[in-house]
């Protein structure tokens, strides 16, 4: 009876190794090797060359003037934004260097000094040269907004951002406004 | 002839090496940090690195947005459980900074999905159902321009946990090794007490 119980307890031991021997098998896993790009921002650049910007600036108007010529200071004042049916030229490009298209969305600061009235923007492909009106709602006030221009750019391509401000009432002011580009995966 | 020729070629082989003027931004390991699951009460922390890929340095800053759409519920804004540290940056080129965003899910947060309206708002073409997003913008240092990407963030808030749930899943998973353990210890128990019967009947 013993020798019985002892073969019992033997063949349920070997029994259980088996089934540990198994689970350790059955747990090894297949390597798999995978990478992916890092997302990277729309980069703001000049009308013509890659070179980043860090500034936008709408020379001077009379109050209530709309200010349709501003510059960035890689091209500088030389080389204003031009509005035209036929060979409009944008103020700054947006590129996408990221590995996915991206969404863009465009913020303003409030504008200082209550110096503006409102702002509109154009987000067009660079190949359209064709902008002569600006009139996309960035901001109604002057103050601070967020825009989804729902406007797509897909990799590696690039897009024509034109702005146009409107000068409020006030004479003899200067302000201020951070302009940012965001993107999101869409 | 021969002159011009090498003349040329060497123009054409100089410009391989024109370094070429590719203007980049800033990088981010994370496109989005939806489904987060934590409990209420807890605090859920993430790691996001950015890298400065732009020749020159830029300074720029985090912070929450909530894109408000008609008709959303309380579930949608969760811009206040949200911190980032530091929030604050400048970066150079080649540069990896790493930031940690923490989202405190507040003690009477109910169980479901909060910050987004669809598990799936990760996903591209999915971006109508994302709500909550951190972002990070920034400038070169002193401009007043700046490029900065969104960042969804969606939590999975979860039923409190049952103190057991270790132990079940442990028992679920070795199920067959834990019952033949048991019949081998009855067995050995067993033979065990008929030995010391005899031992005492001797």
């Amino acid at each position: 009876m013993e020798k019985k119980i002892l073969f019992l307890v033997g063949v349920l031991v070997l029994a259980a190794t088996l089934i540990v021997s198994v689970t350790v098998l059955a747990s090894n896993e297949a390597t798999q090797s995978a990478s992916s790009a890092k997302a990277t921002t729309v980069t703001v650049v000049g009308k013509v060359a890659d070179t980043a910007i860090a500034t936008i600036t709408f020379p001077e108007g009379a109050p209530s003037a709309t200010v349709s010529v501003p510059y960035n200071d890689v091209d500088t004042s030389s080389d204003p934004q031009s509005l035209d049916t036929t060979a409009s030229e944008p103020v700054v490009r947006l590129k996408n260097t990221s590995a996915g298209t991206l969404k863009v969305w465009l913020e303003i600061t409030t504008w200082a000094n209550g110096v503006a009235a409102s702002e509109d923007y154009e987000l067009v492909v660079t190949t359209d040269t064709t902008v002569a009106v600006v009139d996309n709602v960035l901001s109604s006030n002057g103050n601070a907004a967020s825009v989804d221009t729902t406007v797509q750019i897909p990799t590696t391509e690039y897009r024509a951002l034109y702005l146009e401000l409107v000068l409020s009432s006030l004479a003899g002011k200067t302000g201020t406004s951070t302009l940012t580009v965001l993107g999101e995966t869409p | 002839m021969y002159c011009k020729s090498t003349i040329l070629f060497a123009l054409l082989l100089g410009l391989l090496f024109i370094p070429g003027s590719t203007a980049l931004a800033t990088a981010v390991d994370r496109n989005s940090l939806c489904n987060l699951e934590g409990y209420p009460g807890k605090t859920i922390s993430a790691e996001i690195t950015l890298e400065g890929t732009d020749p020159e340095e830029r300074a720029g800053f985090w912070y929450t947005y909530y894109k408000e759409v008609e008709g959303d519920d309380d579930r949608m804004d969760i811009t206040s459980w949200i911190t980032i540290e530091p929030k604050d940056y400048t970066i150079k080129q080649e540069e990896i900074k790493a930031f940690t965003v923490k989202v405190k899910i507040p003690g009477d947060a109910r169980q479901g999905l909060w910050g987004a309206t669809s598990e799936e708002a990760a996903k591209e073409g999915h971006s109508a159902e994302r709500r909550t997003y951190i972002v990070f913008k920034d400038a070169i240092t002193g401009g007043n321009v700046y490029s900065g990407l969104l960042i969804p963030v969606s939590v999975k808030v979860l039923a409190s946990p049952n103190p057991l749930a270790p132990v079940i899943n442990f028992v679920k998973q070795n199920i067959m090794t834990i019952a033949l353990s048991i019949v081998i210890i009855v067995l050995l128990v067993a033979l065990l007490v008929k030995r010391r019967k005899q031992v005492g009947k001797g």
